[in-house]
C-alpha cells in the first residue's frame, strides 16, 4: 500500500515534467508541421546551458533555466531561418533527415565542449514526509516549474488573442492569412514558445538528472511516445499522454523491472501507431 | 535498356576497381581496411536504399538488422558453431524480427513509419545494453582470436586480403539481389506503390504485402554486412549496432550517392568513409570532431544535392530542360 501510493505520486509529480519535456515537440509539429528529430539534443542543450549559466551566475540553480530558455531559442531560431526555412514542407522527409543531422551536429558539439562526462546541478535534496509517502523535493520543484509553465503556455494559446491566432494558423494557414493575420510573424512566434519550452523542459531535467552529450535518447523516446500517444500536434492530447507514460513507466520500473520500461514503451507506441495513428484523443489523423 | 546499359557500366566499373585497387594496395594496411569498410557499409547502404529509394520506406532502423546479424555471428563464433553458420542464421533472425515489426508498421506512411523505426533502433540499443549475460552490455562482445583452424568455417584468417574478399563477395551478391529485384515484376510494383500507393491499391496490388517482402529482404542483406563486420573487426558493441549515429550512416552514405540508385550506397560510402577516417585523426585529440563535420554534410547533402552524387548529371539535365 505504501509503495503503491510512493509510485503513484512519483508518476504524477513526473508526469508534469514529461508534460513540459514533450510539449514543445507538439508544438512545433502542431503549428509548422515539422517533426522536431533534434528535439533529443536541444532538450540536451537546455541542460547543459542550466548548468552553464549556474557555474556563472551561481545561487538558486532554478534561475538559471531562464537563460537557458533564451540560448535555446536564440539557437532554434536561427536553424529554422538559416537552414529548415529552405527545405521546402511538403518534402517532410529531407525536413526529418536534415534535424537528425543538426542533431548529429549539436549532440558533438556538446561532446567537444564539454566532454563526454556527466554534469549535474547540485541542490540540497530533501524528503518531505507526507503520511506514508515520501516526497523527492527535486520531482516536487521540477513538477511545480513545469506546471507554471504548461500553465502559461495553454493560457497564451487558449485565453488571448494571440493564442487565438496561433490556432488559426496551425489550423489554416492560407484562410487566416486570408482573415488578415500575418502568418510568417506567427510562425515566429510560435517557434519562440516550442523552442523556449524546449530549453525549459531541458534546464528542469538538468536538475534532477545527471546529463550526458548523449544523454537525450531516452527522453526522445519519451517525448515521441507521448506525443504520438496524444496524437501529433494535439496539446491535450500530448498531456494525457504525459501522465499514462509516466503511469506506465513508474510502474514497470517498481512493480516489473527497470529494464522493461524502454519495451513497454514500445509496445505502447507500436500499439498506438498502429491502431489509432490520430492518437488516443481527437477525431480524423 | 538504358537502364540496363547505365547498370552494366557501372557495375564494370566497380568490379574493375574493386579488383584493381585491393592488388595495387595489397601490402598497405590501411588502404585494405579502408576498402573492407567501403563494402561493408555499401552493402547496409544498399540495403537501405532498397527500402528507401526504391520501396520509399524511409527507416532510420535498418542499422539494427546489421546488428542482429552481427551478434548472430558473434554469438555463435564465441559459443564454437561454426561463425560462417552465422551469415544465414543472422539473416534469418533479421528477417524474422522485419517480419514481426513490419507486420505492424509496413501498414504505416510517411513521418509514423519513419519515427518507430527510428524508436526501435533505440530501444533494441537499450535492450541490448541491459541484457548483459547474453550481450556483454555497454562493452559488446568480443570474438576470441582462436589460433587453431583459420579458414572459412570461422570466419578468420591471417591475412587481411580474405577478409577483402569475403567482403567483396558479400556485396556482389547483394548488389545482384537488389538489381533482380529492380528488374523484376515485383520491383515495378514497388516502384509503383512508392510513387502512388493509392492507384497502386487500385490496379491490383497488394501493398502491404510487397512492403513487407521488402523490408525482410532488407534486413536480411543489412544482416550479411554485420556478420560480415564482426567477423573482420572481431568485435561488435551497441553504439555500432543501435547508435544513433551508425543509424545515420546507411542514410548519408545512400543520400551522398544517390537514393534508389543501385550504386549509390557505393559511391557514397567510397567518397564518406576515407573522409571519415580522416576525420577520424583529429578525433583523438577531439572526440566528437569527426561526427559533428559528418552531422554537418549530411544537413548540407540534405539542402543543396538531395539527388546524391550520381543524380547530379540528371539534375543537370532536368533543369536544362527547363531552359529550354
Amino acid at each position: 500500500m505504501e509503495l503503491l501510493l510512493q509510485v503513484i505520486t512519483n508518476s504524477i509529480l513526473l508526469g508534469f515534467v514529461y508534460v513540459l519535456v514533450a510539449l514543445g515537440l507538439s508544438l512545433i509539429f502542431g503549428i509548422l508541421h515539422i517533426v522536431n528529430f533534434s528535439h533529443g539534443a536541444l532538450l540536451i542543450l537546455g541542460g547543459y546551458m542550466t548548468y552553464v549559466f549556474w557555474k556563472l551566475i551561481g545561487g538558486w540553480p532554478y534561475a538559471a533555466i531562464i537563460p537557458a530558455m533564451l540560448v535555446l531559442t536564440v539557437v532554434g531560431v536561427v536553424l529554422y531561418y538559416v537552414y529548415l526555412r529552405f527545405i521546402p514542407p511538403q518534402e517532410g522527409l529531407r525536413q526529418i533527415l536534415g534535424l537528425v543531422g543538426f542533431n548529429m551536429v549539436l549532440e558533438n558539439v556538446i561532446l567537444m565542449v564539454f566532454g563526454p562526462g556527466t554534469v549535474s546541478i547540485s541542490s540540497q535534496l530533501a524528503f518531505y514526509r507526507l503520511g506514508f509517502i515520501n516526497i523527492n523535493s527535486k520531482y516536487l520543484t521540477a513538477a511545480i516549474l513545469s506546471v507554471i509553465l504548461v500553465a502559461v503556455t495553454f493560457l497564451i494559446l487558449y485565453r488571448t488573442s494571440l493564442g487565438a491566432k496561433i490556432r488559426a494558423v496551425a489550423d489554416n494557414p492560407t484562410a487566416a492569412g486570408i482573415v488578415g493575420i500575418n502568418v510568417t510573424k506567427i510562425y515566429f512566434i510560435a517557434l519562440c514558445i516550442g523552442f523556449l519550452l524546449t530549453g525549459a523542459a531541458g534546464g528542469v531535467i538538468s536538475t534532477y538528472y545527471a546529463v550526458t552529450p548523449t544523454g537525450g535518447i531516452p527522453f526522445v523516446i519519451l517525448a515521441f511516445t507521448i506525443v504520438v500517444l496524444g496524437g501529433l500536434g494535439n496539446l491535450l492530447g500530448t498531456v494525457i499522454g504525459a501522465f499514462i507514460i509516466s503511469f506506465v513507466q513508474n510502474f514497470t520500473s517498481v512493480y516489473l523491472a527497470p529494464e522493461l520500461e524502454f519495451v513497454m514503451l514500445f509496445i505502447i507506441f507500436l500499439a498506438i501507431v498502429v491502431a489509432r495513428p490520430q492518437g488516443l484523443i481527437g477525431g480524423k489523423a | 535498356m538504358n537502364r540496363n546499359k547505365g547498370f552494366l557500366m557501372g557495375a564494370a566499373i566497380a568490379l574493375v576497381l574493386s579488383v584493381v585497387l585491393p592488388v595495387v594496395f595489397r601490402s598497405d594496411n590501411y588502404v585494405l581496411d579502408l576498402l573492407i569498410s567501403i563494402l561493408i557499409w555499401t552493402v547496409v547502404s544498399q540495403s537501405w536504399s532498397l527500402l528507401a529509394g526504391i520501396g520509399g520506406m524511409w527507416s532510420l532502423g535498418h542499422i539494427a538488422f546489421f546488428g542482429f546479424g552481427a551478434y548472430t555471428t558473434a554469438l555463435f563464433a564465441i559459443h564454437g558453431v561454426p561463425a560462417v553458420l552465422g551469415l544465414p542464421a543472422g539473416a534469418a533472425v533479421s528477417a524474422l524480427v522485419a517480419l514481426a515489426l513490419g507486420f505492424f508498421i509496413c501498414r504505416l506512411s510517411g513521418h509514423y513509419f519513419t519515427l518507430v523505426t527510428f524508436v526501435f533502433t533505440l530501444g533494441a540499443g537499450v535492450l541490448f545494453r541491459y541484457f548483459d549475460d547474453f550481450t556483454g552490455g555497454d562493452y559488446g562482445l568480443i570474438v576470441p582470436l582462436k589460433l587453431s583452424p583459420s579458414g572459412i568455417l570461422n570466419l578468420s584468417w591471417d591475412s587481411q586480403m580474405a577478409y577483402y574478399i569475403l567482403a567483396w563477395v558479400i556485396t556482389v551478391f547483394c548488389t545482384l539481389v537488389i538489381w533482380l529485384i529492380v528488374r523484376s515484376g515485383f520491383g515495378l510494383k514497388l516502384a509503383a506503390i512508392r510513387e502512388d500507393s493509392r492507384s497502386a491499391r487500385a490496379v491490383g496490388i497488394d501493398v502491404f504485402r510487397v512492403r513487407l517482402i521488402t523490408f525482410c529482404i532488407g534486413a536480411a542483406l543489412a544482416s550479411l554486412a554485420g556478420s560480415v563486420y564482426v567477423s573482420y573487426y572481431k568485435l561488435i558493441e551497441p553504439n555500432t549496432a543501435f547508435g544513433l549515429s551508425a543509424a545515420l550512416n546507411p542514410v548519408i552514405f545512400s543520400i551522398a550517392g544517390g537514393v534508389g540508385h543501385i550504386f549509390g550506397g557505393l559511391v557514397g560510402s567510397a567518397i564518406l568513409l576515407p573522409l571519415s577516417s580522416f576525420l577520424n585523426m583529429f578525433a583523438t585529440t577531439l572526440p566528437g570532431i569527426d561526427r559533428a563535420v559528418y552531422g554537418l554534410i549530411m544537413m548540407l547533402l540534405i539542402l543543396f544535392l538531395p539527388k546524391g552524387v550520381l543524380g547530379i548529371r540528371q539534375a543537370l539535365s532536368q533543369s536544362k530542360r527547363k531552359q529550354a
